[in-house]
C-alpha cells in the first residue's frame, strides 16, 4: 500500500516538469511559426533578381561625351540623382547625390569647392571623401564607363566605400572599365 | 405566490406587447425599441460601481480616442475618393480636393487634426492608465494590447505622413528611412514610387485591418476586468449605464469632436510645395511625435538614438506591469502624497538635466562623431545613474515600488518631451541651436 503510494507521489512529481516542457515547446513552435510568417511577409515585397536586358539598360545613362566636361567641373544629372566629376587629372568619377548621413540631397559650392548638405553641415570634396562630420562614410560611388570617348553611368549599382581608391576613377583612354562595380 | 400568477398570466396574455418593446424594464414598461441606444446598451453593462461615473477617473481619453479613430477613418474614406497614390499625382489630387471640392478642405483638416490629437490623446490615455494603477491583475495583457495599438497609430501617422508627397513629407521621410541603412542589413531607402505605393496601402488598408482587431479586442478586455479600474473597497453606489454612462460618454464624444470640427473650419491643413527630390530643405525635420529621438541623433550614434533607445523604452513599457509590485490594486491619481511629490521632483528634474545636458554638448561638441560603442557607454551610464536616483528617491521620501516606477516613468516622460521641444522650437538651420522658433 505505501509503496503504491510513494510511487503515485512520484509519477505526480515526474508530470509537473513534463507538461511545463511541453508548454515551452509549444511556445518555441509558436514563435517559430510567427518568424516564419514575419521572412514570408517580408520576402513578398522583394522581386527575383532577374537582370533581363531591358532593366540594366534602363539603369543606365549617357552622360555626355568626355570633352563635354571640363577638368575640374562638377555637373549635377537631377535624373540620375548624381554627379559627374571630371578630375584634374582627366579622370572621371560618378557620386551618388545623397549625403551619406540621412539621405539629403547634396548641393555643389564651387567657391567652397565641397559638397555641403543643407541638413547637418557634412561636407565633402571633390572626391566625394568626408571633410566634415557627421557623414559616416564618403559619398557611395556609381560604376562609370568610357566607350568612344562617351560616358555612361550606371545608376543602377551604388557602391558603398570607406576610403578612396584610385581604382574608381575611370580615365577616358583606359582599355579596361573602371571601379569596383564592373 | 400572487405576483407569481399574475406574471405568468401577463406572459401569455402581453406577447406581442412585450415582443415589441426590446429594451423592458420594471422602471421603463413602455420603452420603444431603439436600435442604436440598444446597441450601446448592449455594448455596456446594465450597471455600473457608481464611482465609475467620475470624469476625473479617466477624463474619458480612451472614448476619445475610439472617436478620432472613427473621424479619420470617415474623413480618410471621404478622400480616398479623389487622392491618387502616384509622385507625379499625388500632391495635386490633394491640392484639388482642397480647392475644388465643397467640404474638400474641411474634410482633409478634420483628418489632419484628428491624427494629431490621436496621438497626444492616446498618449494622454496610456499616463492615465498608468498613472491610476489600472494595469495589475487581469488588465496586464491589455496594457499590451494597448501599447499595440499605439505603436499602430504611430505606424499609421508615419505612413500617412508622406502621402502629400510635398517638401515637408518627402523629406522626413527621407531622413527617417535613412536610419535603416546604419543596421548591418544591406538596403537603399531612397524613397521612390514604389515607397509610396507601400505606404499608401499600409495606412489605408493593412493598418485599418489591425485596428479592426485589435480595437474591439481591447474593449471586450476591459468588459472581462468588469469596467474601468477603481481604487479603494467601497466603489459607490451602482448605477444606471443608461442614462448615466451613455450620457456623460456623449459629452465626451461630443466635445472631442467639436474641437476637431472648431479647428478645422478655422484652420487649413499645411500643403507644402511638391515634393523636388533634387533640393532639401535646412532644416529637415521629422514628423513632431519622433522630434525627440531626432535630438537624440544629434547626441548619439544613429543605431542607438533611433533603433535602441526607442527598442528599450518600448520593451520597458512592456514590461511595466508584469514588475513585482508592492500594491497590485488600481489607486487613486499617482497613489498617495509621496507618490505626487517625488512625481513633481521627478518632472523637474527630468526636463532640467535633458536641457543641461542639450547646452553642456552643444557649447562643448563632445558628441561630435560619437562611435556606437561611446553611445553605447554612454547610454548604459545613463541608465545607471536613473537606477540610482531610483533608489535614493525610494529611500527618501518611503516610496512603495509602485511610486517609484511612476517616478522613473514621470522622469522619462519629462525628458522625451524637453528633447521634443527643443528639437521642435530651438533648432533651425543645420539643426543649429536657434533662439527659438515659433
Amino acid at each position: 500500500m505505501t509503496a503504491d503510494k510513494k510511487s503515485a507521489s512520484q509519477s505526480q512529481e515526474h508530470k509537473i516538469p513534463k507538461r511545463s516542457f511541453l508548454k515551452i515547446l509549444w511556445a518555441s513552435l509558436g514563435f517559430l511559426a510567427m518568424a516564419e510568417i514575419f521572412v514570408v511577409c517580408l520576402s513578398f515585397f522583394l522581386p527575383y533578381k532577374k537582370k533581363s536586358k531591358k532593366a540594366s539598360a534602363d539603369k543606365i545613362i549617357t552622360a555626355g561625351s568626355v570633352d563635354n566636361f571640363k577638368p575640374g567641373s562638377v555637373t549635377a544629372f537631377t535624373r540620375g540623382f548624381f554627379y559627374l566629376v571630371h578630375l584634374n587629372d582627366g579622370g572621371f568619377m560618378a557620386f551618388s547625390s545623397r549625403c551619406t548621413h540621412l539621405g539629403c540631397t547634396l548641393p555643389w559650392d564651387d567657391t567652397a569647392e565641397q559638397f555641403i548638405c543643407p541638413c547637418h553641415a557634412s561636407k565633402f570634396d571633390i572626391r566625394g571623401l568626408v571633410v566634415n562630420s557627421p557623414a559616416p562614410r564618403p559619398l557611395d560611388i556609381l560604376p562609370v564607363k568610357i566607350e568612344n570617348r562617351m560616358i555612361q553611368v550606371d545608376i543602377g549599382h551604388k557602391i558603398k566605400r570607406k576610403d578612396f581608391n584610385p581604382g574608381d576613377v575611370v580615365y577616358p583612354d583606359q582599355v579596361k572599365t573602371g571601379g569596383r562595380g564592373t | 405566490m400572487n405576483q407569481e400568477e399574475t406574471g405568468q398570466s401577463q406572459n401569455r396574455k402581453n406577447l406581442d406587447q412585450r415582443s415589441r418593446n426590446n429594451w423592458v424594464s420594471p422602471s421603463n414598461p413602455s420603452r420603444k425599441n431603439l436600435s442604436f441606444i440598444n446597441f450601446l446598451t448592449h455594448l455596456h453593462p446594465r450597471k455600473i460601481p457608481g464611482n465609475a461615473l467620475d470624469i476625473t477617473r479617466t477624463f474619458g481619453l480612451g472614448g476619445m480616442s475610439l472617436i478620432l479613430i472613427l473621424m479619420l477613418a470617415f474623413s480618410g474614406s471621404a478622400m480616398l475618393f479623389f487622392y491618387r497614390p502616384l509622385p507625379e499625382f499625388a500632391h495635386n489630387s490633394i491640392s484639388q480636393f482642397q480647392d475644388v471640392y465643397i467640404f474638400g478642405s474641411f474634410i482633409r483638416s478634420i483628418h489632419y487634426f484628428s491624427a494629431n490629437l490621436l496621438v497626444i490623446i492616446s498618449s494622454a490615455h496610456l499616463f492615465r492608465v498608468f498613472f491610476t494603477q489600472s494595469f495589475h491583475g487581469i488588465r496586464k495583457f491589455n496594457w499590451i494590447i494597448g501599447l499595440t495599438i499605439l505603436v499602430f497609430i504611430l505606424l499609421s501617422c508615419f505612413t500617412g505622413y508622406l502621402l502629400p508627397w510635398d517638401q515637408t513629407a518627402y523629406w522626413a521621410i527621407t531622413i527617417c528611412l535613412a536610419m535603416f541603412e546604419y543596421l548591418p542589413v544591406p538596403m537603399d531607402t531612397g524613397i521612390t514610387a514604389t515607397t509610396l505605393q507601400v505606404f499608401f496601402t499600409l495606412h489605408t488598408t493593412v493598418i485599418p485591418i489591425c485596428f479592426l482587431a485589435f480595437l474591439p479586442l481591447h474593449f471586450w478586455k476591459i468588459r472581462k476586468a468588469k469596467g474601468i479600474a477603481l481604487p479603494g473597497r467601497d466603489k459607490g453606489v451602482l448605477a444606471k449605464t443608461m442614462p448615466s454612462l451613455l450620457l456623460r460618454e456623449l459629452v465626451a464624444a461630443l466635445s472631442i469632436i467639436a474641437l476637431v470640427m472648431m479647428l478645422s473650419a478655422i484652420f487649413k491643413a499645411p500643403l507644402g510645395e511638391m515634393a523636388n527630390p533634387g533640393l532639401s530643405p535646412n532644416p529637415a525635420k521629422a514628423p513632431w511625435y519622433f522630434l525627440g529621438f531626432q535630438e537624440l541623433l544629434l547626441h548619439f550614434h544613429p543605431v542607438v538614438a533611433a533603433f535602441l533607445v526607442p527598442g528599450i523604452l518600448l520593451v520597458l513599457a512592456g514590461f511595466l506591469p508584469y514588475k513585482k509590485y508592492d500594491s497590485q490594486v488600481p489607486a487613486p491619481w499617482f497613489s498617495s502624497k509621496q507618490g505626487k511629490k517625488s512625481g513633481i521632483i521627478s518632472l523637474v528634474l527630468g526636463s532640467l538635466i535633458t536641457l543641461a545636458l542639450i547646452l553642456l554638448d552643444d557649447f562643448s561638441q563632445l558628441t561630435a562623431d560619437i562611435t556606437l560603442a561611446a553611445s553605447l557607454i554612454l547610454v548604459f551610464i545613463l541608465m545607471g545613474l536613473t537606477l540610482v536616483y531610483y533608489k535614493v528617491l525610494k529611500k527618501k521620501y518611503r516610496l512603495s515600488n509602485n511610486e517609484g516606477v511612476q517616478a522613473i516613468v514621470i522622469l522619462t516622460i519629462s525628458s522625451y518631451l524637453t528633447l521634443t521641444m527643443i528639437c521642435s522650437w530651438f533648432r533651425g538651420e543645420g539643426m543649429k541651436l536657434a533662439g527659438g522658433i515659433f
